[in-house]
């Protein structure tokens, strides 16, 4: 692993924390690094990422692409047989 | 090669000692090597060889021709050069490098009683001029020995090829084995250098071996299967990123061994077939040298020797050991690599940790664990943590990327086998294989004394557990840790509030009015957080707060350190208090505001809320809350017209049955539902725009349809028909 894969996986974990601590937000790779201080393409990179394992929910493609915190399943109440 | 290294001292030994058996022997004596060349300046007793020397080149190749009849020998033998009855003894030995026969030659040797005849012979002989010459004198200043003496002279002679072999042996290892050996050890260097890469180490190795034209590494790259990644030498490209099984082949065999494999003469053996079909031909010779981590293997490291090569033994030993080390360098980087991946995810880890402390919410916690660890594994596809729930008779599940029914499944699966059935675990991880055939890594979350959830994560292949099992162990560990502090704060919270329960108790049995109008504040933030107003952590909050209003300044201090938060938002809202009808900007927290309101409706008469406003409350919440009020009273009197059954009542219920209802009667919209919605929990039409993603503008035409359609005149009378509806 390069120093940038490090770089990215640190960048992929601030995002994840971010759509988590605001599940409700909607935000563009441009919105979000401004949001964060972080550059535009890293973002980028590490927001696809985050949609192709289903952390993100991903609306549009390339700049206007919106992407936003997808629930994971839950069940709060399953029986142990 | 010996020319080269052979060093001069050497030379000089060996002549020296030559020119002692001359003298002894009184023999001429010649040392030559495999083509007739002389090693060393003949040591003439006669002036044969010193004339042969001297001789043009026919002369000399000729003799050679003469001596090379008896290529064959392997022991010193008297032997008869050009002329039955000349004899010569001709004793071979061993090049240097052990890959030729080299030869003491010496003579002339005539049996007693046969030199008149020879001499005779040789003018009848029908030699060249020179060549009869020569032979001539050769026989004229032979003696003549009796055929013992002659067999102890080949004796002596062979002794001189004995130690001949053993000077230049010694010397060319000295020299040349040497010269090969710092060689290989730059082989060594660039291996302990690059590492995991060896490319560079490879092409050195082709380059200085004696018997290697092709290395190369195949790398294990899953279960049973191995792929060809680096490889040098002829041929070396054909081979790249081929892959085999295990058993299949040479390499394949070699996959399932511990040790070094050696195989020979395998131009025809079939299972030669894999690298010949990869542009490798015949072949001669295959060496694999295994590359291991503890019982793991990583790797093969493979030679191909085209030809059959003979080296010294020396040499092919140190190759041999050059070649293990690389493996181990190999395997070492291969470590390092997977340690320093897995540093680089540790580090990350320590971010998240803080987040996750501060989270103080098992969901929240769950949800973390979740995505944190389908970030941490190489190739992620799913995830799940199973957790029991608060009365422990149940499990609450997260997942991601796991069908839901099927995570259900597993839930009570992996609840059965590592929860129930095995309730205190050391922290660790199982592998286990679903019954669809996913490999999953299992990590007990233990905690307060015993296994209380599982974490879960779907791997590709055995491989992948290796290299992610650490770090997702310390997600794990991590995730424990949090959840433990969250048990011990919840059950920390409850002693507490027990404790704050008595005192209320005991406080109000003194404050009769006081602890009246308390109680009804408990109810009505109990209510007004069914309703949505606030959330039920909140509602508790603000429960705890009212609690500790009634207590004196005494107790309080007694709780201060339980109730930190709640006795500052008291302090917020004994200011607003004191503050109230006051002039200024004031700002005060949203449970401050809450409270605020709510004690104020509960010391008012419940049918009149006075004020239109109260100092440092938002216009929003008041109104809100107002409207709350107003909705509670009129619920609240129906249902005493209809059964009695207030204490059963759920405004949130009543709300979502009117709209329900409303919808069906009058034909609203999808869009104009949720308006409708927005509308009956007071929300301003910038709030609904906001919300819904549209224009105020179109707020405004939604509810004017909405108005319309329910033939009502503003959003009040809206609000009272659906709650008509709600509870009719």
């Amino acid at each position: 692993m390069t120093i940038s894969d490090q770089e990215l996986l640190k960048l992929q974990m601030e995002c994840t924390m971010f759509f988590e601590n605001n599940p409700y937000a909607y935000e563009t790779a441009k919105g979000l690094a401004k949001k964060l201080g972080r550059g535009i393409e890293p973002l980028q990179i590490v927001l696809n990422r985050l949609a192709a394992i289903s952390i993100l929910d991903k609306r549009g493609e390339g700049n206007m692409a919106i992407y936003s915190y997808k629930t994971p399943y839950t069940q709060s109440e399953v029986e142990i047989h | 090669m010996i020319e080269k290294s052979w060093a001069m001292d050497v030379k000089k030994t060996v002549e020296e000692i030559q020119h002692t058996y001359a003298e002894f022997t009184r023999l001429s004596i010649l040392i030559v090597d495999g083509e007739g060349r002389p090693l060393v300046k003949p040591s003439s007793y006669h002036p044969f060889f010193q004339k042969l020397t001297e001789a043009d080149g026919e002369t000399r190749k000729r003799f050679w021709q003469e001596v090379s009849h008896y290529a064959g020998l392997t022991r010193p033998a008297i032997c008869d050069l050009w002329l039955p009855g000349v004899k010569f003894i001709i004793a071979p030995f061993k090049s240097p490098a052990g890959d030729a026969v080299y030869y003491v030659v010496a003579g002339v040797l005539i049996e007693s009683g046969t030199k008149e005849m020879l001499e005779e012979e040789v003018g009848r002989a029908g030699l060249y001029e020179e060549g009869q010459k020569l032979l001539l004198d050769l026989v004229l200043e032979a003696e003549e020995l009796s055929g013992e003496e002659a067999d102890v002279w080949r004796e002596k002679i062979g002794k001189l090829a004995e130690t001949a072999e053993r000077i230049l042996r010694s010397a060319y290892r000295e020299t040349y084995v040497r010269e090969r050996l710092v060689e290989l050890r730059g082989v060594l260097a660039t291996s302990r250098r690059e590492r995991s890469s060896v490319e560079g180490a490879f092409e050195q190795f082709v380059n200085v071996s004696g018997g290697a034209d092709l290395i190369g590494y195949a790398e294990k790259i899953g279960q049973g299967e191995y792929r060809i990644g680096r490889a040098a030498g002829e041929g070396a490209e054909g081979l790249q990123d081929a892959e085999f099984r295990e058993g299949e082949g040479f390499l394949g065999q070699a996959a399932l061994s511990d040790g070094p494999m050696q195989w020979t003469d395998i131009q025809r053996d079939p299972r030669a077939l894999f690298l010949k079909q990869r542009g490798i031909g015949d072949f001669y010779g295959l060496r694999c040298f295994p590359v291991r981590v503890g019982g793991e293997q990583l790797g093969i490291l493979f030679i191909i020797g085209k030809r059959k090569v003979q080296i010294d033994p020396l040499l092919r030993d140190f190759e041999d050991l050059l070649i293990a080390l690389v493996s181990e360098y190999i395997a070492s980087g291969a470590v390092e690599a997977r340690m320093e991946r897995q540093i680089q995810r540790l580090r990350p880890l320590m971010e998240v940790t803080r987040f996750m402390i501060s989270a103080q919410n098992t969901q929240r916690i769950m949800f973390m664990l979740v995505d944190m660890s389908l970030s941490l594994v190489w190739n992620p596809s799913s995830a799940i943590i199973v957790h029991e729930s608060s009365n422990g008779q149940k499990v609450q599940i997260v997942s991601r990327g796991i069908a839901n029914d099927f995570a259900e499944q597993y839930a009570r699966d992996v609840a059965k086998r590592v929860m129930r059935e095995n309730p205190v675990h050391s922290p660790g991880f199982e592998l286990s294989q679903t019954e669809e055939g996913q490999l999953m890594i299992e990590y007990p979350i233990v905690y307060a004394g015993k296994t209380r959830g599982v974490l879960a994560v779907s791997l590709s292949s055995e491989q992948e557990a290796e290299e992610c099992r650490e770090v997702l162990l310390a997600l794990a560990t991590m995730g424990s840790i949090i959840l433990q502090s969250v048990h011990d704060q919840q059950q920390l919270g409850l002693q507490n509030e027990r404790f704050l329960r008595l005192m209320y108790t005991s406080a109000k049995l003194g404050t009769a009015d006081q602890g009246k109008n308390s109680d009804l504040s408990l109810r009505l933030l109990d209510e007004y957080a069914r309703y949505g107003g606030t959330t039920p952590e909140e509602a508790a909050l603000l429960q705890r707060t009212s609690m500790l209003s009634v207590l004196d300044d005494a107790a309080r201090r007694e709780l201060h350190e339980a109730f930190a938060g709640e006795l500052v938002v008291l302090k917020e809202h004994q200011t607003m208090v004191d503050s109230e009808g006051k002039t200024g900007n004031f700002s005060y927290s949203r449970p401050a505001q809450l409270l605020r309101t709510a004690l104020y409706f509960a010391a008012l008469d419940e049918e009149t809320a006075g004020r239109l406003h109260l100092t440092g409350v938002s216009p929003e919440l008041f109104n809100h809350f107002r409207k709350f009020m107003a909705v509670r009273h009129t619920v609240q009197s129906e249902v005493v017209l209809s059964d009695g059954a207030a204490a059963s009542f759920n405004p949130a219920e009543a709300e979502e049955r009117g709209i329900d209802a409303i919808v069906k009667e009058f034909g609203l919209s999808k869009r104009e539902k949720e308006v409708l919605e927005l509308v009956v929990r007071a929300s301003s039409n910038k709030d609904i725009a906001a919300k819904l993603f549209i224009s105020e503008h179109t707020v405004k035409n939604h509810l004017t349809n909405i108005f319309n359609k329910m033939s009502v005149s503003d959003r009040a009378q809206a609000i009272a028909r659906v709650f008509n509806r709600g509870i009719g």
